[in-house]
């Protein structure tokens, strides 16, 4: 099976790599069009801003790879800023218009004048099941979930989408946001599997077994 | 009712590849191989590591390297490189290598720039400014810079303020004078920075039990606890088992000139005449005993 990893120059993409390598998963880092396509499945990671994320993934042509990807059928796994991407738009610093494969908006956390919570969410945090979805990947991240509901965020801007894309919720700064999404072949998550231990590893494994 | 959680962070103070202690009156005491320590407390469920370099210069910069790179391959929860942080390329090379975040203070303080260049080229998430402070006597906080050896007559307060507006993302907040006391954090510094800026703030420096760490999550809004001595010196024996270790060890040292530190402690568990100033406790004891008493805490 051939499992690639966009890299659009956007952010420390090295311990994605790292946790597939760890669970004797090979894959690719790669911004070849030919390799995507030719991939069984795809992950689009991401750590910084939006702005940015959007613009790289423009300049190497890879916008509408990815949303081909999403056409094709075959599964695509969004993590952080890759998740983020794959929505309308985003309020973070302007207004910037995603790849819109999901309905959605990006949003900033509201600040706290007591200072009760700080930006960026950065934390491990619990998340809940908003919906069973029935397929295997769904069935199974449910169980995985609910054996260690702690992951792994970072962030400042949150997605606000749909309460039928949302597989798992989470709560900070007064919001209820989406912590993880699932659309057909789309799954993707706001936290870091790659940084939430062996409850991360799961998901990552959940995803190429899926 | 919030669901999101204090971390339990522990820091290491590393020299070459050891994990050590700084003793005031015996130098530094080796406790053990970093690696090992760093993959202990992962699976002992630590919720973030911080390597700190206590002896940053371009000869040494390579163990720390290693460490992290050795550590990225089996640990994965979030590692924060401190010390010795000096260019981007610095920045860089640590971000490639494992680290999810680098902490800068001395560079800095000589450039404040360097933070707004990365924030800007990394993201604000992966900058952590590292702040020691020390208490004067006038009751005001001082800046001081490489690892606790150099005062700079800049305020604590001014350079927090100053350092989020440059774009860091986080702080790690070190008391000088509490630091390896075992005395409990300094609460008044760490609640004074918490208070006043809108970014995560980790307390680090002065953990002597796990009553401490308590104190600190309910008179503080501090966001995480940095704890050494409790966890270190808990583990220590566990991790350097006897005679296969210590044999080891000694073939190490018999070959080669080891400038590593004082190794008394490993070999025959103590080190001069200073005694272990903490009570030592498991992560899992500390975390249990802050959940029971109301924090917020991942287990």
């Amino acid at each position: 099976m051939k499992i690639s990893i966009v890299d659009y120059g956007v952010g420390n993409i090295y311990n994605i790599t790292r946790a597939f390598d760890y669970l004797g998963v090979h894959v690719s880092l790669t911004r070849d069009i030919k390799q995507i396509r030719e991939s069984d499945k795809l992950i689009l990671p991401g750590v910084g801003s939006f702005e940015s994320g959007i613009s790289n993934l423009k300049k190497y042509g890879l916008d509408s790879e990815v949303k081909d990807f999403y056409k094709s059928g075959k599964p695509l796994l969004g993590i952080c800023l890759g998740m983020q991407l794959l929505f309308d738009r985003s309020y973070e610093d302007g207004n910037w218009e995603g790849l819109g494969l999901i309905s959605g908006e990006v949003k900033k956390f509201p600040e706290s004048p007591e200072r009760s919570y700080k930006i960026p969410h950065m934390c491990w945090n619990t998340v809940t099941f908003n919906k069973t979805d029935t397929s295997q990947i769904g069935v199974r991240i449910k169980e995985d979930v609910s054996k260690d509901p702690y992951f792994y965020f970072v962030h400042s801007y949150y997605v606000e989408t749909n309460a039928e894309n949302i597989l798992l919720e989470c709560q900070y700064a007064g919001k209820h946001f989406a912590a993880g999404v699932k659309k057909e072949n789309l799954l993707a998550f706001q936290f870091h599997p790659e940084r939430s231990g062996e409850a991360g590893l799961r998901l990552l494994k959940a995803f190429v077994e899926g | 009712m919030r669901t999101d959680t204090k971390r339990i962070i522990a820091r290491l103070d590393i020299k070459g590849p050891n994990l050590i202690k700084g003793i005031e009156l015996d130098g530094l005491r080796v406790l053990g191989k970093a690696w090992d320590f760093a993959k202990k407390y992962y699976l002992e469920g630590i919720d973030e590591l911080i390597f700190q370099d206590t002896v940053a210069s371009l000869y040494r910069r390579n163990s720390l390297k290693d460490i992290i790179q050795k550590t990225a391959k089996e640990v994965f929860i979030p590692m924060t490189v401190a010390g010795g942080i000096r260019t981007i390329e610095d920045i860089r090379d640590v971000l490639h290598s494992g680290a999810d975040k680098v902490a800068i203070n001395t560079a800095a303080v000589e450039n404040p720039n360097l933070i707004r260049e990365a924030a800007k080229i990394f993201g604000s998430q992966c900058v952590v400014s590292s702040i020691e402070a020390f208490k004067k006597e006038n009751g005001r906080y001082e800046v001081w810079v490489d690892y606790g050896r150099e005062p700079t007559k800049i305020d604590v307060m001014d350079w927090a303020k100053k350092v989020v507006d440059l774009g860091a993302g986080e702080i790690l907040l070190t008391s000088i004078n509490k630091d390896g006391t075992g005395k409990g954090y300094d609460l008044e510094l760490v609640q004074k920075i918490s208070e006043m800026v809108n970014v995560p703030v980790i307390a680090s420096g002065g953990a002597g039990c796990k009553e401490d760490v308590d104190e600190l999550l309910s008179n503080t809004t501090a966001d995480a606890a940095a704890i050494g001595s409790v966890f270190h010196y808990n583990y220590s024996k566990e991790i350097n088992n006897e005679a296969e270790y210590r044999q080891s060890l000694k073939q190490l040292r018999m070959g080669e000139h080891v400038d590593t530190g004082n190794m008394d402690f490993i070999y025959y568990g103590y080190g001069g005449s200073r005694d272990l100033l903490v009570e030592t406790c498991s992560i899992i004891e500390l975390k249990k005993m802050l959940q029971e008493s109301g924090k917020g805490i991942r287990i």
